[in-house]
């Protein structure tokens, strides 16, 4: 169909391209060249006279330049004549192919013939005709930015941000579902859990908070018990984590999808020592857990002897209470909390700052 | 005079005006230029102190303090040696931490830098070209200035 | 169903076909004196503007509709955005912007074709095929290199945006005018190089080189100024000019254009300065070509240069190669044909006209230097430095200072020997009141620079120099009025248009002058409530508080400007966050006068709850953009006179019978 269209262009291109050769005729002659000259200075000599007759210029200046112009005139007036070739040559015709010629492999290799035009309105007009997920999730973010109270919106949104990885955005999708439902083990962990799969896996201190306020909900919670114990895992309490595990394995059916997650964190820690889990290997990097875990730790490390030597940072030291209260290193994020304070005991701005993330890292 | 006397005194007036922005131009250029450095630049050149510079590096993560009054004082970075630097001033929109910079002013004494002019780049992925190549002369690679706020 | 999209990208690819049709066939028809290949151009540049409009209106629709599978759309739009924003943003970015750039060019091209009537057959074809060859090397590149059309499948749902400081209505236009200008050089470097392949300069050549090189110099003007206005608002620095690469890329081109309008009219006069006149219009596109390599390569760095591309900067770095290296080359062998003209005394309107091309190349070559001369030295030593406004000011004010003071004379001397006794005669009391300026500036401002009482005078030497200028033509005061309203009416348009161009210089300089030397800058902590003094001015800062926009959020700050005790006006300066891409911008509180500007930037957060600010009295800031535009106005006026519109031979008989207008 497309090629139709491409194939009227380029007709049409050539014969654009051919319509001199048709209407010109063989007697057509131009005029010679240097009338064209004498037709300027013709207008040049009557210009003159108009300057004259108004009196823009003096008459002596006005003779000189009348003197020159018809000097100019003459000179033009013994130019040969031009020679001319008669008719549209043949080449000229043939010429008319470099257009194809050029056009259709340029073409080939850079267009998209198939390709439909896909207006913007037009496809979130038809994204529930033609099942289009991204247009279908554009439309309940517009509809919740209108509405951000719609509970039914953000939970279609959650899960089909969690299929997408959109880490970021299940967990704001998920802490919108909290905000209007009373809590329940469900929604309290399905938060949590976005949120540590937005942390790259790592259970950090308020995630964990969640999974336990959920557990008191529903001390049988799969999700819930799953994440306490990696947690556990995480911050290398190695025995009580294994007892975690092995307490939750015992409740877990055998056709339970969560079974062979669970068997594998557990062979996982009879294996190596503590380490961090498989997902935040597989996503961070290609460094081993250890070594990664240990680069973070040196990291921080190196953080607070700077903070030491030179203290007056605020930002460092936020970012080195929030990093302990990450690793679970509650106690180090504890004594980094109440130096910080002390540092900044004369500057109420910073203070508020350092209270505000304390109790969102629940560094007490 | 003669048509070709003529065209001589042209083409020796053309001259002589040339000659003269030819000497201004010099002129300007051995003065009103300004050189640019990284921060482990200064350490090797030895820049004098009141020289006017132009420094350019990434804003460290964490250093930028705010007062007293307008003044903002950060450091700039290449990795490899950091200065601090003080400006009083409104910075531009996309002054951030972890981002280009180039700054235009004096150093001073005591090794801080004073900077009358701060630039940064209309583009969020900004590196100073000259950064750029100055890391990459000195076998910096520019994924570790990306991830955030890596402590050296 | 079929593309648009599509459509238009076969559009752009025939069109790189039949540029080189017209590139090749009316040259090959000129040689052989073949009619009907010379008139194939004709068709072909026609056929050209079409084949890009339909592309750019293809990509714009893209634009409108947002389409996104078009990668270009993707990368540069967003649903969101207004319409005008949408539609700015097709040449808001490079691919679109080459885009422009070749749609304009091919105008260009069509203009020749369809108003070249009056020209010789063989001289038009030729130049055609100097634009068609042009077209050529540039479509090529753009579907090569630079792909507007380029589909993504399956396509994303939503855009990436436009970088927020390009949504700005002064910017949304000022690429298209700038665009005009650079492009509009291109065909006076058409008609020389074609009088270079023809070993002769028309008659008709002046006639024509002028107007158009006088229709891209005023587009020039205009974007520079729309340019600088932009940056003096939008940037949030107070500055209307930076010297940033950038700029000197599209001040260079003005510079060498200015000379060409003024030397142009002795060819077209005298039918002399010849081979000059060639020189420059190959230099003045030269330049402008030259521009374009250095914004869109990123050779050099630049506080508003687009995204960079090594391999572009390259081809363009061809292309320009080719084009300079080709046409220079051509001129050093075919110059020597080319016969010399009239003759003319050096204190003659002629010898004025080339003290003014001599002084604006002289300060092109002086920007020139500046602007690659720290590329130079990093090639060379691997040194980096940076070239600033104190070399510029060392070096472009003394050589342009000279021009300034002799333009008010030049338009007072005659053709091929001038008095300079009875130029000044007339020039005596515009001489006087602008010593007066002179004097009250310097009474004023004692403890000032000793530029201030120089620069002023200057300035109204040129304003009152127009003005003696107009009076001595329409014999003010000496005749009675209403006879000197006549001759007014009947004066030729272009020296009214020269007057108010020079007049317009004035005001600039007045201006620029101003702003340089009293401006008054205060940077200050405020919290809401407090109050400084900027100049007579007092600014209060009332507070802030959240704002919400089409696409974007942040705070506005409101602040009360009084002069004693009079409330002028609530100022509103805003930092915007704009979605997706979360990128900062700061929109300036402006206070407009036509003695100045009163100017509020509102900036970060500091201690204890203060907002830094930044102030300024911009004292005559307006006079510069004010300016430009009576420049403008002047070319405007050149341009509607009717000596441009000499007929063809066969109905010139006709022609000189026509009353005069």
């Amino acid at each position: 169909m497309i090629w139709i269209v491409f194939a009227a262009m380029t007709a049409a291109v050539i014969g654009a391209l051919l319509w001199p050769a048709v209407t010109s005729r063989p007697a057509e002659t131009r005029a010679e060249r240097a009338a064209y000259d004498r037709a300027v200075f013709r207008d040049q000599l009557a210009e003159l006279e108009r300057d004259v007759a108004r009196g823009v210029i003096g008459q002596a200046e006005a003779d000189a330049a009348r003197n020159e112009i018809s000097r100019r005139l003459i000179a033009a007036a013994g130019e040969v004549r031009a020679k001319t070739a008669p008719g549209f040559a043949s080449a000229a015709i043939a010429a008319t192919l470099i257009v194809p010629a050029v056009a259709l492999p340029l073409y080939l290799m850079a267009g998209n013939p198939l390709l439909p035009d896909v207006p913007h309105a037009w496809r979130m007009e038809n994204a529930e005709n033609n099942g289009d997920m991204p247009a279908l999730i554009q439309k309940v973010e517009q509809h919740l930015e209108k509405e951000p109270d719609d509970l039914q919106g953000w939970q279609i949104l959650a899960p089909l941000y969690r299929r997408d990885q959109r880490w970021d955005d299940a967990a704001e999708a998920y802490r919108n579902i909290l905000r209007l439902q009373p809590p329940d083990a469900a929604n309290i962990s399905d938060y949590a859990e976005a949120r540590v799969m937005a942390n790259q896996g790592m259970v950090a201190a308020p995630a964990q908070a969640l999974f336990r306020q959920a557990l008191k909900l529903d001390p049988t919670f799969p999700k819930a018990r799953f994440y306490d114990a990696l947690a556990l895992k995480q911050q290398g309490k190695a025995d009580e984590a294994r007892a975690a595990f092995e307490a939750f394995l015992k409740d877990t059916p055998a056709d339970a999808p969560w079974r062979p997650m669970l068997l594998a964190e557990m062979q996982d820690m009879s294996a190596k020592p503590p380490a961090l889990d498989q997902q935040t290997m597989a996503d961070a990097s290609q460094m081993s857990g250890a070594d990664q875990q240990a680069m973070i730790r040196g990291m921080v490390d190196g953080l607070e002897q700077k903070l030491a030597a030179n203290p007056d940072n605020l930002e460092g030291w936020l970012r080195l209470i929030r990093a302990r209260a990450v690793l679970g290193e509650a106690g180090k994020a504890k004594a980094a909390y109440d130096r910080a304070k002390g540092q900044f005991a004369s500057n109420p701005d910073a203070l508020s700052q350092i209270d505000g993330l304390a109790k969102e890292m629940n560094v007490e | 005079m003669t048509r070709k006397q003529k065209r001589l005194s042209l083409i020796l007036g053309g001259l002589a005006v040339l000659g003269l922005a030819a000497g201004l131009v010099l002129y300007a250029l051995s003065g009103a230029i300004t050189f640019f450095h990284t921060p482990s630049d200064l350490a090797d050149t030895h820049v004098q102190v009141g020289q006017r510079i132009r420094l350019g590096g990434m804003v460290e993560q964490g250093s930028v303090t705010k007062g007293p009054g307008t003044v903002t004082s950060f450091a700039v970075t290449d990795t490899l040696k950091t200065v601090t630097v003080s400006y009083d001033g409104i910075l531009p929109d996309l002054f951030r931490e972890g981002q280009g910079v180039v700054t235009e002013g004096k150093m001073q004494p005591d090794g801080s830098f004073v900077a009358d002019t701060v630039l940064a780049k209309h583009d969020e992925n900004y590196m100073p070209r000259e950064l750029a190549e100055s890391l990459k002369a000195k076998g910096v690679t520019l994924g570790k200035i990306a991830d955030e706020g890596t402590p050296q | 169903m079929n593309s648009i999209a599509e459509i238009g990208h076969f559009a752009l690819i025939l069109a790189v076909g039949v540029a080189l049709y017209q590139f090749a066939v009316p040259l090959m028809g000129a040689q052989r004196g073949d009619v009907a290949a010379m008139r194939a151009g004709i068709s072909a540049a026609l056929l050209q503007f079409v084949l890009i409009a339909i592309s750019f209106a293809a990509l714009t629709h893209a634009y409108v509709i947002s389409d996104f599978s078009v990668l270009n759309v993707v990368e540069n739009s967003h649903s969101a955005k207004p319409l005008l924003y949408r539609i700015s943003g097709v040449w808001g970015n490079h691919e679109g912007s080459m885009l422009l750039w070749v749609l304009i060019l091919a105008l260009y091209g069509a203009a020749v074709a369809v108003f070249g009537g009056n020209l010789p057959l063989e001289l038009r074809a030729r130049v055609l095929a100097i634009q068609g060859s042009v077209g050529f090397a540039f479509l090529l590149f753009i579907v090569l290199a630079s792909n507007p059309f380029i589909r993504v499948d399956p396509p994303p749902i939503e855009g990436n945006g436009l970088n927020p400081i390009l949504q700005d209505p002064a910017l949304a236009f000022h690429p298209p005018f700038l665009y005009a200008g650079y492009v509009g050089l291109s065909i006076a470097f058409a008609f020389a190089v074609a009088a270079l392949i023809e070993g002769r300069v028309d008659a008709a050549w002046a006639r024509w080189v002028r107007p158009w090189t006088l229709v891209a110099w005023m587009f020039l003007t205009v974007g520079i100024a729309m340019g600088s206005w932009w940056a003096y608002y939008e940037l949030g620095w107070g500055g209307w000019w930076f010297w940033d690469p950038v700029e000197n890329a599209s001040f260079m081109p003005w510079l060498v254009a200015t000379a060409l309008i003024h030397s142009a009219i002795v060819v077209e006069k005298r039918n002399a300065l010849k081979i000059w006149t060639v020189l420059l219009s190959i230099l003045a596109f030269s330049l402008s070509l030259m521009g374009a390599f250095l914004v869109r390569s990123g050779v050099l760095t630049s506080v508003h240069a687009f995204a960079v591309d090594p391999q572009r900067g390259a081809f363009i770095l061809m292309i320009l190669c080719v084009f300079i290296g080709g046409s220079l080359s051509l001129f050093a062998w075919r110059a020597p044909q080319l016969k010399a003209g009239g003759l003319f005394a050096p204190v003659s309107r002629e010898g004025s006209l080339v003290v003014n091309n001599l002084l604006l190349c002289v300060a092109c070559l002086a920007v020139f230097v500046g602007t690659l001369y720290p590329l130079a030295l990093e090639t060379l030593t691997g040194e980096k430095i940076s070239v600033g406004a104190p070399y510029f000011d060392l070096t472009f004010g003394p050589i342009i200072l000279p021009l300034l003071l002799l333009v008010p004379f030049g338009a007072f001397l005659g053709w091929k020997r001038g008095d300079v006794g009875l130029a000044l005669k007339r020039l005596w009391l515009a001489l006087a009141l602008a010593l007066l300026v002179g004097v009250i500036v310097l009474a004023l401002n004692v403890r000032g620079p000793w530029l201030a009482p120089v620069g002023m005078a200057i300035a109204a030497w040129l304003v009152f120099g127009a003005i003696a200028d107009v009076a001595a033509k329409t014999g003010l005061f000496k005749a009675p009025l209403a006879t000197s309203w006549q001759r007014l009416a009947g004066l030729p348009r272009s020296a009214l248009g020269t007057a108010v161009a020079h007049a317009g210089l004035g005001i600039l300089v007045a201006g620029v002058i101003a702003i340089s030397l009293w401006r008054i800058e205060v940077i200050v902590a405020l919290k809401p409530g407090e109050t400084a003094a900027v100049g007579k001015y007092a600014v209060t800062f009332q507070g802030e508080g959240p704002l919400t926009g089409p696409n974007y959020t942040g705070r506005t700050g409101a602040f009360l400007l009084k002069q004693g005790d009079r409330e002028l006006a609530t100022l509103h300066s805003e930092k915007r966050i704009f979605k997706p891409s979360g990128m900062p911008t700061t929109e300036v509180g402006l206070y407009q006068t036509w003695h100045g500007d009163v100017y509020v930037v509102m900036g970060d957060e500091t201690t204890g709850g203060a907002r830094a600010m930044r102030m300024y009295y911009n004292p005559l800031v307006n006079f510069i953009w004010f300016g430009a535009a009576v420049m403008f106005l002047g070319g405007l006026l050149s341009i509607s006179d009717r000596r441009y519109r000499v007929g063809a031979p066969r109905r010139a008989a006709g022609m000189q019978a026509a009353p005069a207008e």
